[in-house]
């Protein structure tokens, strides 16, 4: 694993021969707007609520189950 | 009469309009297709016999029972067509893997945005295909379940991610299947597999429900035998969605609307970089001769410069690698799903190298210089497009490769998607199309790539080609 992650970081390295001078970071090819909308909570049905928490692995009455994330 | 699997969208429309066969027989043509021989391709992790029988038979009762079948066929442009769905999008009631062991037993309560348009076309999904876990490969050998074979030739790979689809469409267990791409997961497959993989521009189908790979780049779209049922099937899912912000709003045209115009006075751009020695003898003879075809059709050609493909593979690795990290954070097996040790080694050489790039010190050293060089690679497409209206190429510079050969790199799925991977980071659309077959009979394609939101002018030329070699006539023998 080291290794081939050490060869992926090897061969990335040819974007050090381009020149990015002056160039602005493109973090997405479409150039959209932010799109906002009302948070307005949408009503489900009891039955797709049941079948969400049913597919967690660990629940108690109806809730999910975790384990401990914090410690006091 | 051919058997009612291997016909095209366009044909089995037309026979259920003329009720010269019913839905039935077409699904359970389709079915047998699937049980005969998907055991030595197999293409599908879930064949979903029951529900489509069912769902068939209930497409029947609405043909008998209505009056204007023109118009019912009209409204439904999907009708009743065995659509099979790549294992990457969410289907309601149907189990969705990602071929991946984390997913191995995840039923979703919902369809991806991409599904509820096709069920809503009227279309009946047959079953989920197989990919490289998570979209995470080039050759459906990084599957946690099991490879797919190459109709064309069972010890080849049929490519990458969406292999599965490819390989179900080619050997006919399906009348059109649909993909996704991140970069070469439509087209390299497709021209593996000979058959037409169109990549929509970034935005123009919704990603909610698709299982995510790289955000920035993933886009869904179809698998098909003939361009003109690539075109039915972008006019479905193409638009705008309210659960994804980044879907464009901008109108879709109607694709199928002066399809055969012909390609007179369109001007072509070859990349002399895309033809670099790397790529196979074949493929270039091949994709040469498609260029005098194109030529004959009164196509203008022009020879253009773009940035070395090779760079992208660079550019590409580090932002996929960065988004996956960050994708793949959230399947933490709480809420469904197993825990984290069940990622494959694939996928966790990729959320390693990803939180690498992203990690304080390295972050500009290498996620904001690929950034930077992915805006100097959009330019350069821009200024191309200046030039000529669309740019050809061969789509994978190899035919399709032995079975094992994706073990030897840890880069192999760049490496094969050298040639797509420059316009999947502009954002841009492709369509690969069937160009030839090499000395052993298998399938070579090329991409015609054009700029964003250009898939009208892009299934022209590609309809002009076809219509023209009919190499999409030829058939594996399985």
């Amino acid at each position: 694993m080291q290794k081939d992650l050490t060869a992926t970081l090897e061969y990335v390295k040819k974007l050090e021969e381009i020149d990015i001078e002056g160039v602005l970071p493109t973090s997405h090819p479409i150039k959209t707007e932010n799109v906002l909308r009302e948070d307005e909570p949408q009503k489900k049905e009891l039955k797709e609520i049941n079948e969400l928490i049913q597919m967690a692995p660990k629940k108690k009455n109806g809730y999910v189950k975790t384990k401990r994330i914090l410690s006091f | 009469m051919n058997k009612l699997n291997q016909l095209t969208i366009t044909q089995a429309q037309e026979g259920m309009k003329k009720k010269k066969f019913s839905c039935q027989e077409l699904m359970e043509d389709c079915l047998k297709r699937i049980e005969e021989i998907d055991e030595k391709i197999k293409a599908f992790i879930t064949v979903c016999k029951k529900r489509a029988i069912q769902e068939a038979k209930e497409k029947d009762e609405i043909i008998q029972r209505e009056k204007d079948l023109e118009d019912l066929f009209q409204k439904y442009p999907l009708f009743g067509i065995p659509i099979a769905v790549k294992d990457s999008f969410c289907t309601a009631g149907i189990k969705t893997t990602a071929a991946s062991r984390v997913l191995e037993n995840y039923i979703p309560t919902y369809d991806a945005t991409v599904v509820k348009k096709l069920k809503e076309a009227g279309a009946v999904i047959i079953g989920k295909t197989n990919l490289d876990a998570w979209c995470h490969g080039s050759s459906t050998e990084a599957s946690d379940f099991f490879t797919t074979h190459n109709p064309w030739n069972l010890n080849r790979l049929p490519g990458g991610s969406s292999g599965g689809s490819a390989a179900s469409v080619a050997a006919d267990m399906v009348i059109g299947a649909i993909g996704s791409e991140t970069a070469g997961s439509i087209r390299q497959p497709a021209s593996w597999c000979g058959v037409v993989g169109l990549k929509p521009t970034y935005g123009r189908v919704s990603r909610f429900g698709l299982i995510a790979m790289a955000s920035s780049l993933d886009c869904p779209g179809p698998i098909t035998k003939t361009v003109k049922d690539s075109a039915i099937i972008l006019q479905v899912l193409a638009g705008k969605d309210e659960y994804d912000a980044t879907s464009l709003s901008n109108p879709v045209p109607n694709y199928l609307e002066k399809i055969n115009r012909g390609i007179e006075g369109i001007k072509i751009g070859l990349p002399k970089e895309y033809f670099f020695p790397e790529v196979q003898k074949e493929v270039i003879e091949k994709v040469k001769e498609a260029i005098k075809v194109f030529e004959k059709m009164g196509a203008e050609i022009k020879e253009i410069s773009l940035f070395d493909p090779r760079c992208a593979i660079a550019v590409y690795t580090i932002l996929q690698r960065a988004e996956v990290s960050s994708n793949l954070a959230r399947y933490d097996g709480i809420r469904y799903g197993r825990e984290r040790e069940f990622f494959g080694k694939e996928a966790k050489r990729r959320i390693m190298l990803g939180t690498f790039v992203l990690s304080v010190g390295y972050y500009e050293a290498y996620y904001l210089r690929a950034q930077k060089v992915r805006t100097l690679i959009c330019q350069d497409f821009e200024k191309a497009f200046k030039k000529v209206d669309v740019i050809i190429g061969p789509t994978s510079p190899s035919v399709a490769l032995p079975l094992g050969a994706s073990k030897e790199s840890p880069m192999f799925g760049e490496i094969q998607d050298v040639l797509v991977e420059p316009s999947t980071i502009a954002g841009l659309p492709g369509i690969n199309i069937c160009c030839g077959f090499s000395s052993e009979n298998l399938p070579m394609g090329l991409q015609i790539i054009g700029p964003q939101l250009s898939e009208k002018p892009l299934l022209q030329v590609a309809f002009a080609y076809q219509n023209e070699t009919q190499w999409h006539q030829r058939k594996p023998k399985i």
